[in-house]
C-alpha cells in the first residue's frame, strides 16, 4: 500500500493544485492587495494606501445600506425557499415516506416543471421579470386587472418602481427560481430512507404529518444543511438578477442595492475606484467565509446513523 | 502582428496552453507574487506628443503612416454604427493600404478596461452609452491624447481654406475640455427639450407651453382629454435631470449649476433650484406624470408617448431615431424649449441646452494615433457630417455642415430650436455628471424620488446637497471646477 | 468544521443492487400505510406552483408571436396576426446558432475536466495521508466562498498574459479551475464514504495505484461524478460575469460570445433598437435559448435525480 505513493500523490493533486492557485488563489490574494492601493483600474500606475480603503468603506453609509439588504435577503430568501421546497417535496413523496412513483397523480410531471426555472440562464429569468412586472401591459399588472385589482393604485410604478417593493420583488425570483432544485435534492434524500423505519413508525400508528416531522425532517438535516451554505452563498451574489432588474432610476436609493452591486458600480461605472472596490469585495469574501462557518456551527446536530 | 493574433496562435497550442506554459506560471515569481500591475505608466498630467510617421504635408497633416492599420471601437446604440463605418471608408479611400478595423458594442467598459490597462487601447473610441469608460480618470491619468494646436490649426479635409478649429460650433469641445484641456471630439448636437405631437396639439387648439403656468394651464386641459400631461423615461431619470438644469440655469443664470459644478457650500440651497423642485413636485403632486412612469426605460415610454397615451415627453434630439418604425404616419414630432419658470428668468425662452454626445477619444496609447487624429479630421468633413445627420436625424458639431442639406422634417424643429437660441444668452453645459459619476448616479435617484412623490422639494435640495458634500469631502475623489 | 460532511453511501435495500440507488428500488415497492394526507389539498398547493412556474414561461412564448402593442395591451390574448418572423429575425441579428454552439463547447469541456480534476484531487485528499493534506483541502474549501469580482481584474491580467484572453480554451480553463472548490469538497466527502476493502483487495491482487483508482475506485464513484457534473453543468451553464469580462466580444458577428452575452446583448439592443416587434424578437431570444436545455433536461431528468440522489450529504 505504501510503495509508489509519493510519485502517485504528487501526480494527482499537481495538475487540479496548480489550474487551483494560477486561476483561483493568485488572482484573490492579488485582489486583496489591490484593496490597499488606490488604483483606478484604468492605469498602469498606482499607490499603496495601506487600509485607507477600508476606513472609508466603514464610515460609508451606503455601503452599510447594501449590507443590511444583503442581510434581509440572507433570511428571508433561504427560509422561503427551503420551506416550499420540502413542502412541495413532502407532498409528492406523501410526507417523505417514499412513494414518489405511486403517489399523488402526475408526481412525475410536478418534478419536472417545477426544476425547469433551474435550467434557465439567470439573465434570461431576470430579463423575462422586468416584462412581468412591467407597470402598464406587464403579465402581472393585466392578471391584476383581470381579477379586479388595479395594481397601480395599490404599488405605484409597478414593483420595480418602488422603493418599498423593489427588493422583495426581486426576491420572489430569486425564490421563484430556486424552489424546484432544493426540493428535487430533497425528494432524493427523502428517498434514500430505509422504508423499514417508516413500516415500523405506520404500525405504531403515526401519522404522515408526524412521521414527516419526527422522521423524515431529522434523517434529512445533512441535505438541508448543505442546502442552506449553498443557497446563502448564492444569496450574497445575486448580481445577475439584480444588475438587470435594478437597474432603474430609483435604484441608487430603492433599497435594492446589495454588496455585489454597489461593487460593481465603483469598479466599473462610477469614478473607476478600483481599490476601494476590491475592498468591498474583501469584506464580502469575509462575509461569506462567516456565513459559510456560522451555518455549519448552528445547524449542526447530532449525526443520525441508518 | 496584432495582439489578436498572437494570442490566438497561443490559444490554437491547444488546451491548457500546454504544460509548458502552466509550468513557466507556477514558477514565474513576478505573476504568483501578485504584482497588480507592471510599471512603466505614463505620470499623471503629463502626455506623450505622437510622433509623425512620415513627414507632415498640407494632405496628411499629422504624418499618418498609409500602411498602418486603424482599430476604431463604435458605441453602438440610439445612433447605431452605420454612420462610423462610412466614416471608415472614406478613411480607406485616402489610405488605401490600411487596414481598418472596426467593433461596434455596447458594452465599452467591460472590452475596453483590460486594454487601457494592458496598454494596448484602440486607435479611436466611441467613448458613449450607460458602459461608457470613466473619461475624467482616463483624462487626468495620461491615457488620452490631447486635442491641442497641432490638430485645431491643421487644413479642414473639405471647407475649403479653413482650419478645423473654424468648422466646430460654439462650445463644442466643452463637454471633454478638462482643466482646460481637450481631451477628445465630441460629435453629436443634441438638442435638449420637451416633445409633444404637433398634429394632436392643432386638433384639440392646444398651444405648446412658454411658462410654468402654461404649462399647468395646459395639464387641465389634456386631463379633461383623459390624457397625461407629462411622461419620461422612468429608469433613467437623467433626462428629468436636463429639464431640470435648462429651468434652473434659465430661470437664475449661468452661476447657478456652475456652483453645483464647482461643489460649493450650500450650492443646492441656490434659489433657482428651490423653486424649479418646488414646481416638479407641482408636476407630480397635480397628478400630471402618466401613471407607472418611474418604472418604464426609455423605450417603453418612449413609445407610450409615441401612441399618444402622454402629451409631453423630455429627450434629445435623437429621439426620432430611438422610436425607429414606432412612430405613427400622422404623428407630427415637434421640438420646444424647456418653459420658463416665470417672469423673472434671466435667460430668454428660447434659450435651449445643446449637449454634445459621443465622446469620439483617441487614447494616447493606441499604436497608431496620429491614424485616429486623422480620423477625427475625416469626422469633422462636410461629407462625413452629413451622411451621420442622414442616418442619425442628429446634427453634429460641425458648424454650417447642416445648412444647405436637405433635412427630414424633426431634424429640421431641432435645427430651428437651434437657430432660435443664438438669440438668447447660451445655457452652459453642466459638468458634474461627467466628472463626479457617483454624485450624477444619487442626483438621480434623488429626482427619481422627486418625481414619484417620495421626497418634497425641500427634501430634494438636502438629499442633493448631502451628496454634493459627501463628494467634495471625499478624498479619493478628485476634484475639477470650471 | 470538525466534523466532515459524509456522502450517503448508496441505500441497499433488500433485493437491489446497490448501483441502482432510490426511484426504481422505491417506486416499485407499494407502500400500505394508512393514507391521511387526502390527495385534495396537495393537489391544489403543486397546480398552483406549477402554474406560476409555466405561466410566465408560457406568456412569453406566446408574446414572442405578437407586436408590441399586442403584448402590451393584451397579454392572453392571441395575437392577431402571428408573427412568426420574430424567429428569423432573432436568429439572424443574434447569432444564436454559433452562440449555442461555443457554449456547448465550453460546458462539455468544462464538466469533462472538471469530473477529471476534482476526482483526482478529492481521491487522494480522502485515502491518503500526508503532512499538509489537511491545509491543501482547507486551502480548496475557502475557494468556495470567493466573491468573483474580487478575481476579475487580476484573472484577466493572468489570462491574458497566458494566451487565454477572448478564447474558448480559455473560458474552459477558468470554469474549471473555478469549479474546482465545490467538486473537490463534495467528492472528498463522496470517497471517503466508500468501503475501503475494494481498494486494498485491489493493492493485495498487485494494481497499483493509477490503477486501483481508474479501474476499482472511479466506477464506484460513478453516482457522485454524475451528481458533480449536473452541479458544475447547471453553474457553467449560467456563468455570465467571467465570459462577459474575459471573453469580450472579438468581431461583428461575436462569434466567440456565449449565450448568456449574446441574449444580454439581445436585451440591450432592446433598448436602442426598436421595430414593431422588437419586444417580440427578445422573447423568440429567449425561447430559442430555452428549448434545447428543457429538452436536454427532460431527456436526462431521470440522471440528472440520480446524481442529485446519489450525491446528497447528509
Amino acid at each position: 500500500m505504501r510503495k509508489g505513493r509519493w510519485p502517485f500523490i504528487i501526480t494527482f493533486l499537481t495538475p487540479p493544485l496548480a489550474l487551483y492557485l494560477v486561476f483561483v488563489l493568485s488572482p484573490f490574494i492579488q485582489g486583496v492587495q489591490i484593496s490597499l492601493t488606490d488604483w483606478t483600474g484604468l492605469t498602469p500606475t498606482f499607490n499603496y494606501v495601506g487600509l485607507q480603503n477600508y476606513i472609508s468603506l466603514f464610515q460609508d453609509a451606503e455601503w452599510w445600506h447594501a449590507v443590511s439588504n444583503n442581510v434581509k435577503l440572507l433570511i428571508v430568501i433561504p427560509i422561503v425557499t427551503l420551506t416550499f421546497s420540502l413542502v412541495l417535496a413532502a407532498l409528492l413523496t406523501r410526507g417523505g415516506t417514499g412513494g414518489a412513483r405511486s403517489g399523488l397523480a402526475g408526481s412525475k410531471f410536478y418534478r419536472v416543471v417545477y426544476f425547469f426555472p433551474q435550467v434557465l440562464p439567470v439573465v434570461i429569468i431576470a430579463i423575462m421579470f422586468q416584462f412581468i412586472y412591467a407597470p402598464q401591459g406587464g403579465l402581472l399588472e393585466k392578471f391584476l386587472s383581470w381579477i379586479g385589482i388595479d395594481m397601480l393604485s395599490i404599488i405605484p410604478n409597478g414593483p420595480l418602481g418602488n422603493q418599498g417593493i423593489i427588493l422583495w420583488a426581486i426576491a420572489f425570483v430569486a425564490i421563484w427560481a430556486g424552489v424546484g432544485f432544493f426540493m428535487v435534492l430533497f425528494i432524493a434524500g427523502m428517498q434514500q430512507i430505509p422504508r423499514e423505519l417508516f413500516e415500523a413508525a405506520a404500525i405504531d400508528g403515526a401519522s404522515r404529518t408526524r412521521m414527516f416531522f419526527h422522521l423524515t425532517l431529522p434523517l434529512l438535516w445533512g441535505h438541508v444543511q448543505t442546502a442552506i451554505v449553498f443557497i446563502g452563498i448564492g444569496t450574497l451574489d445575486m448580481f445577475g438578477l439584480l444588475s438587470v432588474m435594478a437597474r432603474n432610476g430609483l435604484s441608487a436609493d430603492s433599497g435594492a442595492d446589495v454588496m455585489a452591486t454597489q461593487l460593481y458600480r465603483t469598479a466599473f461605472q462610477g469614478n473607476s475606484l478600483f481599490g476601494y472596490a476590491s475592498a468591498m469585495a474583501t469584506m464580502l469574501l469575509i462575509f461569506s467565509l462567516i456565513l459559510a462557518v456560522v451555518t455549519f456551527r448552528i445547524t449542526r446536530r447530532e449525526k443520525i446513523e441508518y | 502582428m496584432s495582439e489578436d493574433q498572437v494570442s490566438s496562435r497561443l490559444g490554437r497550442r491547444g488546451f491548457l496552453g500546454s504544460a509548458a506554459t502552466l509550468g513557466a506560471v507556477a514558477g514565474s515569481p513576478a505573476l504568483l507574487a501578485a504584482c497588480a500591475t507592471g510599471g512603466g505608466g505614463t505620470p499623471t498630467g503629463t502626455e506623450n506628443k505622437p510622433t509623425p510617421a512620415v513627414s507632415e504635408s498640407a494632405d496628411n497633416p499629422f504624418g499618418v503612416d498609409p500602411k498602418a492599420p486603424l482599430d476604431v471601437v463604435i458605441f453602438k446604440g440610439g445612433f447605431s454604427d452605420e454612420y462610423a463605418k462610412y466614416h471608415q471608408t472614406m478613411y480607406k479611400k485616402r489610405f488605401p493600404d490600411a487596414a481598418v478595423k472596426h467593433t461596434g458594442t455596447q458594452d465599452i467598459t467591460p472590452q475596453l478596461q483590460p486594454r487601457f490597462v494592458q496598454g494596448s487601447p484602440p486607435d479611436v473610441v466611441d467613448n458613449s452609452g450607460a458602459q461608457a469608460l470613466d473619461t475624467t480618470t482616463l483624462a487626468t491619468t495620461g491615457q488620452l491624447t490631447v486635442i491641442d494646436d497641432r490638430f485645431l490649426d491643421a487644413p479642414s479635409l473639405d471647407f475649403e481654406g479653413k482650419k478645423i478649429r473654424d468648422t466646430l460650433v460654439d462650445g463644442a469641445l466643452d463637454q471633454l475640455t478638462i482643466e482646460g484641456k481637450v481631451y477628445g471630439l465630441p460629435y453629436a448636437l443634441n438638442i435638449n427639450g420637451i416633445w409633444h405631437n404637433a398634429a394632436l396639439f392643432e386638433k384639440n387648439g392646444w398651444e405648446p407651453a412658454k411658462t410654468w403656468d402654461d404649462l399647468m394651464a395646459l395639464g387641465v386641459k389634456t386631463k379633461a382629454a383623459d390624457l397625461p400631461l407629462w411622461t419620461y423615461q422612468g429608469q433613467y431619470p437623467n433626462y428629468m435631470v436636463t429639464v431640470f438644469a435648462a429651468m434652473v440655469t434659465k430661470h437664475g443664470g449661468n452661476d447657478v449649476m456652475k456652483n453645483i459644478d464647482n461643489l460649493e457650500d450650500g450650492a443646492w440651497s441656490q434659489d433657482a433650484v428651490k423653486a424649479v423642485a418646488e414646481a416638479f413636485f407641482e408636476l407630480k403632486s397635480k397628478g400630471y406624470i402618466m401613471r407607472g412612469t418611474a418604472s418604464l426605460t426609455h423605450v417603453q415610454a418612449q413609445a407610450q408617448w409615441a401612441s399618444g397615451k402622454a402629451a409631453i415627453i423630455p429627450c434629445g434630439s435623437w429621439l426620432k431615431s430611438e422610436l425607429g418604425s414606432q412612430l405613427p404616419a400622422d404623428f407630427k414630432m415637434a421640438i420646444t424649449p424647456t418653459p420658463s419658470l416665470d417672469a423673472g428668468d434671466k435667460l430668454g425662452y428660447e434659450a435651449i441646452p445643446y449637449g454634445t454626445t459621443e465622446s469620439f477619444v483617441v487614447p494616447s496609447k493606441g499604436k497608431n494615433v496620429n491614424g485616429g487624429l486623422e480620423y477625427l479630421r475625416t469626422m469633422l468633413s462636410k461629407e462625413a457630417a452629413q451622411k451621420f445627420a442622414e442616418l442619425t436625424y442628429t446634427l453634429t458639431v460641425v458648424k454650417g455642415a447642416h445648412d444647405d442639406q436637405d433635412v427630414d422634417t424633426v431634424l429640421k424643429s431641432s435645427l430651428d430650436a437651434y437657430d432660435a437660441a443664438q438669440a438668447a444668452e447660451r445655457i452652459q453645459p453642466w459638468r458634474y455628471t461627467g466628472w463626479y459619476v457617483p454624485m450624477k448616479d444619487d442626483i438621480e435617484g434623488a429626482m427619481g424620488q422627486l418625481l414619484t412623490g417620495n421626497l418634497d422639494a425641500n427634501g430634494f435640495v438636502a438629499r442633493a446637497q448631502k451628496v454634493a458634500d459627501r463628494v467634495k469631502k471625499d478624498p479619493k475623489i478628485k476634484k475639477l471646477s470650471r | 468544521m470538525t466534523t466532515m460532511p459524509t456522502a450517503a453511501p448508496p441505500t441497499e435495500p433488500s433485493g437491489e443492487p446497490p448501483s441502482e440507488p432510490g426511484l426504481e428500488a422505491v417506486g416499485t415497492r407499494r407502500f400500505g400505510g394508512a393514507r391521511i394526507l387526502s390527495d385534495g389539498v396537495p393537489q391544489i398547493f403543486l397546480v398552483a406552483w406549477a402554474l406560476l412556474v409555466l405561466l410566465p414561461m408560457l406568456w412569453v412564448l406566446l408574446s414572442s408571436f405578437k407586436n408590441n402593442t399586442e403584448i402590451f395591451s393584451s397579454p392572453f390574448a392571441l395575437p392577431a396576426k402571428w408573427q412568426f418572423g420574430t424567429y428569423a429575425r432573432a436568429w439572424e441579428t443574434a447569432n444564436i446558432d454559433q452562440f449555442f454552439l461555443n457554449t456547448v463547447i465550453v460546458v462539455v469541456f468544462g464538466v469533462l475536466f472538471t469530473l477529471l480534476f476534482s476526482s483526482m484531487a478529492a481521491y487522494v485528499l480522502a485515502r491518503y495521508e500526508f503532512p499538509g493534506s489537511r491545509i491543501v483541502y482547507y486551502v480548496f474549501l475557502a475557494g468556495m466562498t470567493f466573491p468573483l469580482f474580487l478575481a476579475i481584474v487580476p484573472l484577466f491580467k493572468v489570462t491574458q498574459s497566458l494566451g487565454l484572453f477572448q478564447n474558448l480554451q480559455g473560458l474552459i480553463v477558468v470554469y474549471v479551475a473555478f469549479s474546482l472548490p465545490f467538486s473537490v469538497f463534495f467528492l472528498t466527502a463522496f470517497f471517503q464514504s466508500l468501503p475501503k476493502e475494494l481498494a486494498e483487495s485491489a493493492f493485495i491482487d498487485g494494481a497499483g495505484h493509477f490503477r486501483t483508482f481508474f479501474q476499482i475506485m472511479l466506477p464506484l464513484a460513478k453516482p457522485g461524478l454524475i451528481s458533480i457534473g449536473v452541479f458544475n453543468f447547471l453553474g457553467q451553464w449560467n456563468q455570465y460575469l467571467l465570459p462577459v469580462v474575459l471573453n469580450p466580444q472579438k468581431d461583428d458577428q461575436g462569434s466567440n460570445l456565449l449565450l448568456t452575452q449574446g441574449l444580454a446583448d439581445l436585451a440591450l439592443k432592446m433598448r436602442y433598437e426598436s421595430s414593431p416587434t422588437s419586444v417580440a424578437e427578445m422573447f423568440a431570444g429567449l425561447i430559442i435559448a430555452m428549448i434545447p436545455v428543457l429538452a436536454v433536461y427532460i431527456v436526462f431528468q431521470r440522471r440528472v435525480e440520480e446524481g442529485l440522489t446519489a450525491g446528497a450529504l447528509k
